[in-house]
């Protein structure tokens, strides 16, 4: 099983926007959504005072998006890819409040959330994901992190890489920066709607409750073979048909 | 009973109701045009980026009849696959919910749908018609206007129609924006085109961006730069403005617009004093090198920095690393040519690199993104239809529209990259019969008599040049929809019917493409079975079948293309390299610095091409918010606007609603606003009346020009 | 032995087609949720999904759904006077003091018999129940109030996918979702034991497959209602 993986030389991009569109075209994110992006931060060390930082989903190693989901829908595969699966989505929204990058977003014609997933969609054809190979300036590297022969593996274990991570919500980020990059301590803390939040709580209720309940009636049931509430006297005594009620 | 009916009944319902309500929820995966679909294989269809002369080719993935995505070739030696989002807008265009897919004729009751060959029987009428009216005089009332956004073989057919037709005014793609340096370039060198190929920069010592702002025109030939960079060759950037470009050069210089001319004399004047220049290649090699002397002379270091806005220390360190660089290239900007004085500014610079014998040899020469053109046309044409004199530039056809002499016009790109052209729509009605060739509804329409759709690059087979002067080739990947038709079909259609027996046979651009390599003897190797295997194209001439392409220095026997071989710093038609402020600056004599104290610049951003194409595409529209004018805080608030607000960019010409964008990427004193905003475009961030519309009619020798007018930015009130 | 018709055809086929579709509802839809979410535990998800599938899951969930709720949709009005009014007639006929006394004498019947009651000083004797019990109405009354919670939010997380906007909503709609299901399952081992495992309640699990209670049964058990089908059938005669 590969582990596919990417780097970024954010130093060599300028932001033309190929990436952007290219991955809109070869995977249907309508224009005005996005599955990637560039950052622009000021940085005076560029002559145009200006840095870029492109990126996209992180991939990560402990994924907050993962745990967030309340219906199994988004996983990180064995691949090294956090995955979507559009059938079992319901577009609630809660893994795109968890994403410390703001990487998801809800399709407006499906309904469902979707994010990087490498171009999973075409990479039985042999081509690279559209923001690697559309790239003018080659500023993403992509392959299997563990074949030692990839070039990603190669640039992974020869150069330094750079992080960027959420202080407040740590994720273990697979994508990883090569050499330094403008900013890293952009990602915003994760959140949990209030909902989702309480699932857990009703969730936990539930398994108590529901198990007192059912192992409750299974001691009955073996209770009334073994001593019978069979006392004549305390079953069902009615009272005249006109009363409501129990008589004094 | 009845229960037992009503409950099977509604069994049978419910489950049709369930079936109807499962279906409902969207369950696949690939939904929506243009994704992927996994485990479903492509045709794979080759192509090219019709825009930029970058020429990026693609791979077209291709199914159910639609180009659903595109990649870049890997294998292209000049892009390495890259491809920038403009090229990648085509998949969109061509499906655009906003194309005109209809021929249609102007009535009385407005525009009528008419079938193609409707539209082809009515401008042949109109053609013959003209024919019969001014007999042997024909060729003073005909005229078509170029770009055609096809391909190659539909600048060939569209030519040989129009000789036969008896028309030679044919204005050049680019006459306004590009010409200058490369008419100068065809000139003064016998070639109008870079004179060595972009990857020689790794050879140069030095290589200075004159005003070319490559990451943000040329997107993907920035590799270039930092391919140049890793050898260690100096990249120093000249222009006002700090852009992308600006994060890959060692050294920018925030040059005054429009005075590079200034620049590039007091280097000729300053190595001609103190005798650094290269004595013997110059005496060897050019012309009149005492009127470079005498041009040069008023140049000081004190005269250049009062025009430049340079510091002195910064021009005496751009001056010796000239000196001091073995190899130097330089790249000039299609910015040079947008002022007045871009004629006399790409001279000196020319003469820089001549003095100093660095056209000539690997790492040396000039680039230009701006032609790229193979030659030949011209040949081909002429063997077909016998020769022809030259026609008039745009500037002479206006007058000409003005006096009522033009009888058709074959406007195939919009007017409104002319400067005024809002006074140029009233000349255009002057005229008898216009047939629009374009994609959507713009301002044309208001001036046509007759609209014929156009096909986009994916419609149509059909070759393309780029700046390496590589040849490349693409295959039809999809049917246009509608009555499309590409340009090669609209006018060969035209000429077979004007000229049954002399017109070329062809159902293909594949078949013009070969009788034309079988033409021209240095296109002898430029076949289509060879270009469609190239991914980078082939560079001409290729004079043997099967023959080397020749990269690098064009000069290979050392001696320029003139008819004696050498370089002339003397062109007689035009005259001594005299520089002056660009015409209305506010420095120049025609200037009003009292109420236009501000230099305007206008050109490309990364997300646009030209006038119309680019801002129909909603791809690019999300990068986009609409007119802005960058300018200095400063300026700004001498000007009495704030950042964002939106105010009046004025020229003594007009004023346009623009957002101000304050910024220190920008001098003080210099407005710069996009080129290609347009007027009808469907989306607001795309939506502007054309720049053209406040900018006046000023021609130098070769093209209209208008970078470093005078301007102002007035507050709206209220 | 006298037989006395409890339920119709139609009531006792839409009992079965409601236990068969919420057993199934849920236990698919545990199934579906994710990590702490999930009430039961990872294996279960695993087991449905090995029979489902990653997909199907969702949509076996929603079909039978749909199923369920369409099913009710048609029945509710078609059956309207001959089932629905009158069982709902019955399972509001609360009369909460004797009906809390009911089901806490009941438990204790349960736990300690008679005699064990007795000696901690509580009384034994039940009040008298109508058609149905107080245990019955009110699981009754929590099963309709889910069930209507259950399919409003249920469609709405199904289909919320074709509309923008929704977020927050379904995030609320699927906690809601997931509280009427969680209370309807731990309510159902409950019912499921006092309907057909209590001891004496075999004529009552009979009569959810046969329509009939014997009469004695029904005098004991739901003697309101056995004095009012008396009633009914003395007036009968008398006309």
């Amino acid at each position: 099983m590969p582990r596919y993986r990417m780097l970024i030389d954010s130093n060599k991009c300028y932001n033309c926007g190929a990436c952007i569109v290219g991955c809109q075209q070869r995977n249907s994110v309508p224009y005005g959504y996005r599955r990637n992006w560039v950052r622009v931060d000021a940085d005076p060390d560029y002559g145009f005072g200006k840095g870029f930082q492109p990126g996209g989903c992180m991939q990560c190693d402990a994924p907050l998006c993962v745990e967030a989901c309340p219906t199994q829908a988004t996983w990180k595969g064995d691949d090294g890819v956090v995955l979507i699966d559009v059938q079992r989505c319901i577009g609630c929204g809660a893994c795109i409040a968890a994403c410390p990058y703001d990487a998801r977003y809800r399709h407006p014609e499906r309904g469902t959330v979707d994010k990087c997933d490498y171009c999973a969609s075409s990479r039985h054809l042999g081509i690279a994901p559209a923001c690697v190979q559309l790239c003018p300036a080659q500023v993403r590297t992509f392959g299997d992190a563990s074949d030692p022969s990839s070039e990603v593996a190669q640039i992974a274990a020869q150069q330094t890489l750079t992080y960027v991570e959420s202080p407040q919500s740590p994720t273990k980020p697979s994508l990883a920066f090569v050499g330094a990059t403008t900013v890293t301590n952009w990602p915003r803390a994760a959140a949990l709607p209030s909902p989702i939040a309480a699932m857990r709580v009703v969730a936990t209720g539930v398994r108590y409750l529901g198990a007192l309940s059912l192992f409750g009636v299974i001691a009955m049931f073996f209770k009334q073979i073994l001593i019978p509430s069979d006392d004549k006297s305390g079953a069902e005594i009615h009272t005249p048909a006109s009363g409501k009620g129990e008589k004094p | 009973m009845s229960s037992k009916v009503s409950r099977r009944t509604f069994m049978k319902a419910g489950a049709a109701a369930v079936g109807a309500l499962t279906c409902l929820r969207p369950l696949s995966p690939a939904l929506g045009a243009n994704s992927a679909t996994p485990g479903i294989d492509y045709e794979r269809v080759h192509g090219y980026c019709p825009f930029c002369q970058t020429r990026c080719t693609f791979t077209a993935f291709k199914k159910n009849g639609k180009a659903e995505f595109l990649v870049g070739k890997d294998g292209n030696r000049w892009t390495a696959g890259g491809m920038c989002p403009k090229g990648m807008s085509f998949l969109e265009l061509a499906d655009s919910p906003h194309r005109l897919t209809r021929p249609m004729l102007k009535t009385a009751s407005g525009w009528q749908n008419i079938s193609y060959d409707e539209a082809i029987a009515l401008t042949v009428e109109k053609l013959q018609e003209a024919r019969r009216r001014h007999g042997n005089e024909i060729a003073r009332h005909l005229a078509l206007t170029a770009p055609l956004w096809d391909c190659r073989e539909s600048e060939l057919a569209a030519l040989i129609t129009m000789r036969f037709a008896g028309c030679i005014n044919i204005m050049p793609p680019g006459e306004v924006c590009i010409s200058t340096a490369s008419s100068t370039l065809n000139t003064l060198l016998g070639s109008g085109n870079s004179t060595t190929t972009v990857d020689e920069v790794e050879n140069a010592e030095l290589l200075v961006l004159w005003g070319a702002n490559i990451s943000e025109t040329y997107p993907p030939y920035t590799r270039w730069l930092e391919k140049a960079k890793a050898k260690g060759v100096r990249i120093i950037l000249l222009d006002c403005r700090r852009t992308r470009t600006s994060n890959f050069v060692d050294r920018q210089l925030r040059i005054a617009p429009g005075t590079d001319g200034a620049l590039a004399l007091g280097f000729v004047n300053q190595i001609i004093q103190d005798g650094s220049y290269d004595k013997a290649y110059v005496a060897e090699n050019t012309n009149n090198f005492n009127a470079l002397v005498k041009d040069a002379s008023p140049w000081t270091l004190a005269q250049v920095a009062a025009a430049t806005d340079l510091a002195e220390e910064d021009i005496i360190r751009f001056y010796r690393e000239l000196m001091n660089s073995r190899r130097t290239m330089m790249w000039l900007g299609g910015s040079l040519s947008r002022y007045s004085n871009g004629m006399a500014t790409v001279r000196a610079i020319i003469a820089m690199q001549v003095l100093c014998n660095q056209i000539m040899g690997s790492g040396k020469g000039l680039l230009t993104m701006e032609s790229g053109k193979p030659e030949g046309e011209k040949e081909f044409v002429d063997h077909i239809c016998g020769r022809a004199p030259a026609g008039v530039n745009f500037r002479r056809l206006r007058i000409a529209m003005d006096r009522n002499e033009i009888d058709v016009l074959f406007l195939n790109s919009s007017y409104r990259r002319y400067p005024d052209c809002d006074g140029l729509k009233e000349t255009l009605k002057k005229v008898n019969f216009v047939i629009h060739r374009g994609f959507f509804k713009t301002e044309e329409l208001e001036v046509a008599h007759l609209f014929v759709p156009a096909t986009f690059t994916l419609e149509s087979q059909g070759s393309h040049y780029g700046a390496e002067k590589q040849v490349v080739w693409r295959d039809k990947c999809q049917n246009a929809p509608g009555d499309c038709v590409p340009d090669w079909q609209f006018y060969r259609d035209i000429g077979r019917r004007l000229e049954p027996e002399k017109y070329p046979r062809f159902e293909t651009p594949s078949e013009l493409a070969t009788l034309f390599s079988n033409t021209l003897p240095d296109w002898k190797g430029i076949t289509v079975d060879r270009l469609r295997k190239s991914p980078s194209g082939l560079v001409g001439p290729i004079p043997a079948i099967n023959g080397p392409e020749l990269l690098g220095c064009i000069f290979r026997d050392g001696k320029f293309r003139t008819p004696d071989g050498k370089f002339d710093f003397l062109l007689k038609a035009v005259g001594p390299i005299i520089w002056t402020p660009p015409k209305g600056a506010p420095k120049d004599k025609d200037g009003d610095p009292k109420n236009f104290p501000l230099t305007f610049i206008q050109g490309k951003i990364l997300t646009q091409w030209q006038q119309t194409i680019t801002n129909f595409a909603a791809s690019l529209a999300q990068f986009s918010n609409g007119r802005y004018v960058q300018v200095h805080p400063e300026t700004a608030s001498q000007c009495g606007v704030k950042h964002g607000e939106t105010a009046y960019l004025v020229t003594a010409f007009g004023k346009v609603e623009a957002r101000i964008e304050a910024s220190e990427d920008i001098t003080p004193g210099v407005v710069f606003t996009p080129s290609h905003f347009l007027g009808t475009s469907p989306y607001p961030a795309t939506n502007s009346p054309p720049i053209n519309s406040i900018l006046p009619n000023y021609w130098d020798r070769i093209s209209a020009q208008f970078n470093g007018l005078g301007c102002m930015l007035q507050p709206m009130k209220g | 032995m006298t037989m006395i018709r409890r339920h119709n055809q139609s009531a006792i086929c839409m009992h079965w087609f409601n236990a068969l579709c919420w057993l199934f509802l849920l236990g698919s839809g545990f199934a579906l949720l994710a990590g702490e979410m999930q009430p039961i535990g990872a294996w279960w998800s695993e087991l449905w999904v090995g029979i489902f599938g990653e997909a199907g899951l969702l949509v076996a969930h929603i079909a039978i759904g749909s199923l369920w709720a369409g099913i009710y949709a048609l029945y509710t009005p078609l059956f309207l006077r001959r089932d629905v009014l009158p069982f709902l007639r019955e399972i509001f006929a609360v009369s909460l003091r004797c009906d809390l006394i009911w089901c806490i004498r009941k438990a204790f019947w349960l736990v300690m018999g008679a005699s064990g009651m007795r000696k901690i000083g509580m009384q034994t004797q039940l009040p008298a129940q109508g058609f149905y019990n107080a245990g019955q109405k009110f699981v009754a009354i929590a099963a309709i109030i889910c069930s209507i919670s259950l399919v409003v939010t249920g469609l709405l997380l199904a289909f919320s996918v074709m509309q923008q906007g929704l977020e927050a909503l379904v995030r609320w709609a699927l906690l809601l979702h997931l509280c009427c299901a969680g209370l309807m399952a731990i309510l159902l081992p409950v019912h499921i034991y006092m309907a057909a495992c209590a001891p004496g309640e075999r004529p009552a699990l009979i009569s959810m497959l046969t329509g009939f209670v014997p009469e004695d049964f029904a005098k004991h058990h739901n003697p309101l209602w056995h004095a009012s089908l008396v009633e009914k059938a003395g007036e009968h005669n008398r006309h």
